[in-house]
């Protein structure tokens, strides 16, 4: 385990005679206490933190009271953006305690301020990458422990599109290939036994479509990075033709409820299904940098369901990120 | 007569408001995950870690600087 001593040790006494007020801050200690109130110094020699609380005491804190989360914000906020060497050391203690999001960005920091160091800081992306592949199978597993397919399916996806050279990629798009089929045919399993005569007659062609929207959605999953971008976008062209079956039916069977509760319940799923693809497509373009495409998708997934949770968060990281200069690459 | 002993109250609490609120966060805005898995590997996108600041309002975000004065 890599550790945080020789950066906290390069920089001097910090802020000495500050006298912040209290109140909008926070730190946690190793046995899971908050403290709130506001950091007024940090002494580099003796690594201690000076802390005045929301009541007013001065505390003094040394980093080995402080849980890691709280040694590392201590230390990102002492470590200039600039600083190449003390970013590329802020990333591996990061990477180390797993949160992989901040030392993406330190390491991206680094080679902005010094490019020459590239080569060393790729060497650490690559543990890096090595590490977070393991975090998301790790985390796919305890999904699954928790019979929680739908979470155990989402890690795996973000290691396909994320990671898709990491060995461990093959491992999940072996793991998606088994349970994604199934999970999926289950979602329409009950409407399907409610609308058999409706699926024989008037939506056959929609369902072939919904049928091969899932499957071609899977294989983007599955598939090697160059094809995957072109399964995806053949699932969202089928569910557009899904979309335009189920509008026909609810039109020629406008009395009929059952009719129209079952259309309802279709496009419910055909929407969710393109959602989906959509994100698939944006994440895998954020990979490649390319933060037009990556837009459109989270926009083209925001159109058809504009509360998504994870296509708002997508569309705000992808804008700063294109703000800021920097790439969305994990590592 | 009244109106003009409750105007300043109102004024103070206008002008309190917002300081008090140190997140700004508001329904619109994208809920901090910090602290879970997902955001230790995505990152949040939560308005103020996106814009490199901390969100007082949980314990666990580590986005952003604290205040040690340099």
């Amino acid at each position: 385990m890599w550790s945080i001593g020789p950066i906290l040790a390069s920089f001097a006494l910090l802020g000495a005679q500050a006298a912040p007020s209290a109140g909008s801050e926070h730190i946690k200690l190793k046995d899971g206490t908050v403290v709130q109130g506001r950091a007024t110094a940090y002494d580099a020699q003796k690594k201690v933190l000076s802390f005045r609380t929301a009541d007013g005491k001065d505390m003094a804190y040394t980093l080995d009271q402080l849980d890691q989360r709280s040694v590392y914000h201590v230390t990102a906020s002492i470590v200039p953006k600039d600083n190449a060497r003390g970013q590329i050391q802020l990333a591996n203690y990061a990477r180390d305690i797993g949160l992989y999001a901040h030392a993406a960005r330190s390491y991206q920091y680094a080679e902005k301020a010094d490019p020459s160091l590239k080569p060393e800081i790729d060497q650490e992306r690559v543990l890096g990458r090595r590490l977070a592949a393991d975090y998301c199978i790790q985390q796919a597993q305890a999904a699954f422990a928790k019979n929680d397919v739908k979470e155990a399916e989402r890690w795996l996806s973000l290691l396909v599109e994320k990671l898709p050279n990491e060995p461990q990629a093959e491992q999940a798009a072996a793991v998606l290939e088994q349970h994604y089929m199934a999970e999926r045919n289950a979602r329409d399993d009950e409407l399907e036994r409610e609308q058999a005569e409706l699926l024989e007659k008037d939506l056959k062609l929609g369902k072939e479509r919904y049928d091969r929207m899932i499957e071609r959605t899977k294989q983007g999953l599955t598939a090697r990075s160059s094809q995957s971008e072109a399964l995806w976008e053949g699932a969202i062209a089928d569910g557009e033709v899904v979309l335009k079956e189920i509008g026909k039916i609810e039109k020629k069977y406008a009395d009929d409820p059952r009719v129209q509760e079952g259309g309802a319940r279709y496009r419910q799923l055909t929407i969710a299904q393109m959602v989906d693809a959509h994100l698939h497509l944006a994440s895998r373009y954020t990979v490649s940098s390319s933060y037009n495409k990556a837009l459109k998708h989270t926009n083209a997934a925001l159109a058809l369901d504009p509360q998504n949770e994870q296509a708002r968060a997508q569309r705000a990281r992808i804008e700063q990120a294109s703000s800021e200069g920097i790439g969305l690459n994990w590592f | 007569m009244f109106a003009r002993t409750l105007l300043p109250l109102f004024a103070a609490v206008a002008l309190a408001l917002p300081i008090a609120c140190g997140s700004n966060s508001s329904a619109e805005d994208i809920a901090c995950t910090c602290g879970t898995p997902q955001a230790d590997l995505e990152g949040c996108a939560h308005s103020l870690c996106l814009a490199g600041k901390t969100n007082p309002d949980n314990p666990d975000c580590v986005c952003g600087s604290l205040s040690i004065p340099r």
